[in-house]
């Protein structure tokens, strides 16, 4: 161990506010791959008590008003403060239970800031003021805003000292500390966004700073970040935070640890004396499939050396009991940045820090923050049995894929939550297909998985909505994760694989770093993909229509003799001829000369919701001839009329399976001659079941 | 303990028809259940060309779908389910009934209607005393489980928890297994000594599994993992058959319906052993002291060829009361419960 000179605070603060010194800030960064600007820079110090599970911290916070317009005033989330009484939006909108999991009130969780200080030492604690501008509940204290003594010109920075204490919760909902176990997320006061006129539509310029609600994450700009932390020295070399490690020491008890990271939106942490650390690193030779990256390279319309992929440091916290599955979580992590990075771009930060929570410590799982994310798993998925399971692999692919939604492109998930979620979703079934095929759910993937969570009903809410604003916890998860998920399926199949996937590469280059809207992604896709897709997004996206096309009629009549007067060549003729006195014979037998019985074959398709979608119809007639037909699916119903000597034998709507967001696939086809061997597939596995159930019942009788 | 296991099986060679009849228990059900489904689901699905994904290998899927968008139609055919599993149990607790007494005795024709229209009241009776027994098997994997995730909590981990869960499951089976040997132990000793007192021949049962329990819940487990040896095989075929095809569905049905009658063979062999483990260890030192009561409960119609004992150990007849066994009884008291045939068998106590 050797001797460490405590970290000093000296004011004047700013003079020390050096964020990320060439060292550390060099080294967090991929050469060549370009961060953001900072709209702030954060330097903290804090130490954490490992008894109380209390935070004491410092934070030296420099604000540059990027706006057009002076800023009056610095408002902060105080997130803590959701977990602080069971008055609070967010425990008043959860009942204290999310995920599963449920609140411990034995110990609240809060954050306090005890001052302040501008760098003239205006204390600003004492006019300090709670907001609640989402439902206006005076008991919560998430946001806090500060009014400034001169109002911050555009183009100017501000300096504040922060004292703070925050006391963690057990953990619940992304935070928290247990045991020796610690996850510190939203942990200190973050600074909000301000917003200019026309930022993300905006009208007027002003911040924005929503409460911390039960169904929705964060928002925030990037800044650069500086966090020395120091905890008891039994967590020597057990911590793990955002960013890269950049200095280590122990003494007198206490273990310090600096990181430091450019251009990332928030800073997590955690520690645990039981961490198994692994270090590991994707290899862009060895991790990347050749293959894949050709196949990709083919669907962008690039070079495979295009696609170049820098190295990535990983760090795999990992509880001593999963150490069976050490391999699968980090094949899942080199597996997301791989097929991320092939498609959107390639990863820019040095490190990556993956989290295996602790027992009992599920509410800090599945959780995303900047190069640092929480994965979730269970000591049952270290028998060999249960591998094939994909919960854990696909928590960890769709935690990494945040860093390119909700870390780069950082939309505003209290207000879209679906430009991370659903996006990532997408993004996380495709690459689970790719490099896990044999992961599936009783032989289904996972889009047929997430398809399956939203058939059969009609969406409550349409998918963009505010997070606190869907009919229920359901609805927001559908709408944030499934729905569109499976919209952007149904949008890849519709546009074709390669135009989607240039689409989507352009979307993220564009907006990346940019806090994109739902009109951006719009926009975004419309230009690269060259068509008017309104449409299409105004009912996928801002509606709740639901989409269902159904053959409701299918029928085969044959065409009888002509009969009755006719005109031929300017002549009336009577049919059928009676010249030689010969009875009507409709029912005698044709000979060889004559033409050969014609069938009308009918078929009519409805559209059974509001959604209104073109779709393809495929015929098939009794002497194997198919034909496709295209419809607009604009008014209710179309009906199709053919006149062949073969009878139909089906009518499918949509048969190559775009239209994903249907809400019932069943009625989508009909045929006139019943096939029962898929029932008679269906009864036999369905009895069989039953026999076993009934035979259970042998155990007691 | 293997000679057991040897009679067991052997009881159900010789005795197919129960074996038949065990089978039938469940399929029965299963088939009057899909008599009445088949028609709802072909009319669903005959014509509907997405039903083909049935035959593919997300067949899942496609049933969810089908399921999600046709909840009305099938929720009769699930409500069905909870009437026809009491029934299951019903027509379980007849054949046990009809299966037990014809094991027991030289067998005969009629000894297994004999056996069901004698001992299904008293076998009803006796379930009742074993459904009871079934709560403390669900508590203490209940507690395991708590138990182990509190402790897994405070000490972070997993393995505790799961070492918890595995423990009480294990503890739980046993617990299973020695009220389920009690079970049908009490019923065998129903059928020997024509006993009525079914609650405390259960517990006195129960003490006799609990004095020896070795021989016997060895013998039940084997035939558990004989069960579950035909389950695993099961699993190994089944991919063998390619559904999609007329061939493959009757292959899959037919492999399905074999392992069903494995399964009830293996089924009568465990009764079978738990005869013969009730004349290896009981009914030798309760005939000395209840020797008139034995041709009461043994049947006395001739021997059939379908229908064998599984060579039930002799009364022996040796003279002397043995004063320990005629207060011990039978254990479903036949020492307290002195009845012979003349009495109306189904009369209450």
């Amino acid at each position: 161990m050797k001797s460490k000179k405590r970290l000093v605070n000296v004011l004047p603060f700013f003079l020390t506010l050096v964020v990320a010194p060439a060292d550390g800030g060099a080294a967090a960064q991929v050469p060549g791959v370009p961060l953001p600007e900072p709209v702030y820079e954060i330097r903290m110090e804090a130490t954490y008590d490992a008894e109380e599970k209390l935070i004491q911290g410092t934070e030296w916070l420099r604000w540059h008003n990027t706006s057009s317009v002076p800023v009056s005033d610095l408002q902060f989330h105080h997130y803590l403060n959701a977990f602080a009484n069971n008055r609070s939006t967010f425990m008043q909108e959860s009942g204290g239970r999310l995920r599963g999991d449920s609140f411990d009130k034995k110990r609240w969780g809060w954050i306090e800031v005890s001052s302040l200080r501008l760098a003239n030492g205006t204390d600003l604690k004492g006019v300090e003021e709670f907001l609640a501008p989402d439902d206006g509940n005076a008991e919560d204290r998430t946001v806090a805003r500060y009014p400034l003594p001169e109002p911050l010109a555009p183009g100017e920075w501000v300096e504040v000292q922060i004292e703070f204490e925050s006391q963690l919760p057990t953990i619940f909902a992304r935070t928290g500390a247990q045991g020796d176990y610690v996850l510190a997320g939203q942990w200190f006061p973050k600074i909000a966004v301000f917003e200019d006129a026309g930022d993300r539509g905006r009208a007027k310029p002003g911040w924005n700073c929503h409460q911390f609600h039960a169904h929705s994450e964060f928002f925030a700009d990037f800044g650069n970040y500086d966090v020395t932390l120091t905890l008891p020295e039994k967590y020597e070399g057990k911590i793990g935070a955002t960013g890269e490690l950049v200095e280590a020491d122990t003494d007198g008890g206490q273990t310090t640890v600096r990181f430091v990271q450019k251009g990332v939106h928030d800073f997590a942490w955690t520690a645990d004396t039981k961490f198994l650390v692994i270090e590991d690193q994707l290899d862009p030779v060895a991790d990347v499939p050749p293959e894949r990256v050709e196949k990709i390279a083919a669907l962008l319309g690039k070079e495979p050396s295009e696609l170049a992929l820098p190295p990535t440091r990983i760090t795999l916290l990992l509880q001593p009991d999963h150490l069976p599955q050490k391999g699968p979580y980090l094949a899942a992590a080199k597996a997301a940045l791989v097929g991320l990075g092939l498609r959107l771009g390639p990863y820019p930060y040095k490190t990556l820090t993956v989290v295996d929570p602790a027992e009992g410590a599920r509410g800090s799982g599945g959780m995303e923050y900047p190069t640092f994310i929480t994965g979730g798993t269970d000591v049952l998925l270290n028998l060999p049995f249960f591998r094939r399971i994909p919960a854990a692999t696909s928590v960890t692919v769709h935690e990494f894929g945040h860093q390119y939604f909700q870390g780069m492109i950082a939309s505003n998930e209290f207000e879209e939550s679906w430009i991370d979620e659903g996006i990532n979703t997408f993004y996380e079934m495709t690459v689970m297909e790719e490099a896990f095929p044999k992961m599936t759910v009783a032989g289904v993937e996972l889009s047929g998985v997430r398809r399956m969570s939203i058939v059969g009903s009609d969406p409550p809410d349409p998918i963009l909505a505010p997070a606190w604003g869907y009919y229920n916890g359901n609805s927001y998860g559908a709408a944030s994760y499934s729905r569109p998920a499976i919209m952007l399926t149904q949008l890849e199949r519709y546009l074709g694989p390669e135009v989607f996937a240039q689409a989507m590469r352009s979307f993220f280059e564009e907006y990346r770093f940019h806090h994109p809207t739902t009109a951006d992604f719009e926009r975004a896709i419309e230009r690269s993909s060259g068509q008017d897709l309104g449409w299409f997004f105004r009912q996928a996206l801002h509606s709740s229509k639901t989409l269902d096309y159904s053959i409701r009629r299918i029928s085969v009549d044959e065409v009888s003799e002509p009969r009755g007067v006719f005109w031929q060549g300017g002549e009336r003729i009577e049919l059928p001829l009676k010249e030689d006195g010969e009875a009507e014979g409709g029912g005698e037998a044709k000979g060889e000369d004559e033409s050969p019985e014609l069938y009308r074959s009918t078929v009519v398709a409805y559209r059974e919701g509001g959604f209104r979608h073109p779709v393809t119809v495929e015929f098939r007639f009794e002497d194997g001839e198919v034909l496709r037909r295209q419809w607009d699916g604009q008014r209710r119903w179309r009906r199709w009329t053919f006149t062949r000597s073969s009878k139909i034998a089906s009518a499918v709507l949509d048969p190559d399976g775009v239209l994903q967001l249907e809400k019932n696939r069943l009625n989508n086809g009909r045929r006139t001659e019943a096939d029962r061997g898929p029932t008679t597939k269906l009864m036999g596995q369905m009895f069989f079941w039953l026999q076993n159930i009934f035979n259970a019942a042998a155990l007691l009788g | 303990m293997f000679e057991w296991i040897r009679q067991g099986l052997r009881s159900s060679r010789q005795n197919q028809r129960l074996v038949l009849a065990l089978y039938l228990a469940s399929f029965l059900p299963a088939l009057l259940w899909a008599a009445v489904a088949f028609p709802v689901l072909s009319g669903a699905l005959a014509d509907r060309p997405f039903a083909d994904g049935l035959l593919g290998p997300e067949s899942f899927q496609v049933w969810v779908e089908f399921a999600a968008s046709n909840g009305q139609s099938l929720a009769p055919l699930f409500g069905l389910l909870p009437v026809l599993l009491g029934l299951t149990l019903l027509v379980q607790v007849m054949v046990s009934a009809g299966a037990m007494h014809a094991l027991w005795g030289e067998g005969g024709k009629g000894a297994f209607f004999d056996g069901v229209r004698r001992f299904t009241g008293r076998f009803l009776r006796s379930l009742l005393a074993l459904l009871p027994m079934l709560l403390p098997v669900l508590m203490v994997v209940g507690i395991g489980a708590r138990v182990g995730s509190r402790l897994a909590e405070s000490t972070g981990s997993g393995n505790l928890r799961l070492g918890f869960l595995a423990g009480a499951l294990a503890i739980a089976f046993l617990l299973f297994v020695a009220f389920d040997l009690a079970h049908d132990l009490s019923r065998i000793s129903a059928v020997a000594w024509n006993g009525r007192q079914t609650f405390r021949g259960y517990f006195r049962a129960l003490w006799a599994v609990l004095k020896r329990p070795g021989s016997l819940v060895g013998t039940y487990v084997c035939f558990v993992l004989l069960l579950g040896l035909v389950i695993l095989i099961y699993q190994q075929l089944r991919g063998s058959f390619a559904a999609a095809s007329t061939a493959g569905i009757l292959g899959a049905v037919l492999l399905q319906q074999g392992s069903m009658l494995v399964r009830a063979f293996l089924q009568l062999s465990l009764l079978g052993g738990e005869v013969a483990a009730f004349h290896g260890l009981e009914a030798p030192d309760s005939c000395r002291g209840r020797l008139p009561e034995v041709p009461a409960t043994v049947p006395v119609e001739e021997p059939s060829a379908d229908v064998s004992p599984v060579e039930p150990a002799q009364p022996e007849i040796e003279g002397e009361l043995d004063e320990e066994s005629a207060t011990a009884g039978s254990w479903t008291g036949g020492a307290d419960d002195e009845e012979g045939e003349d009495r109306d068998p189904d009369s209450e106590e």
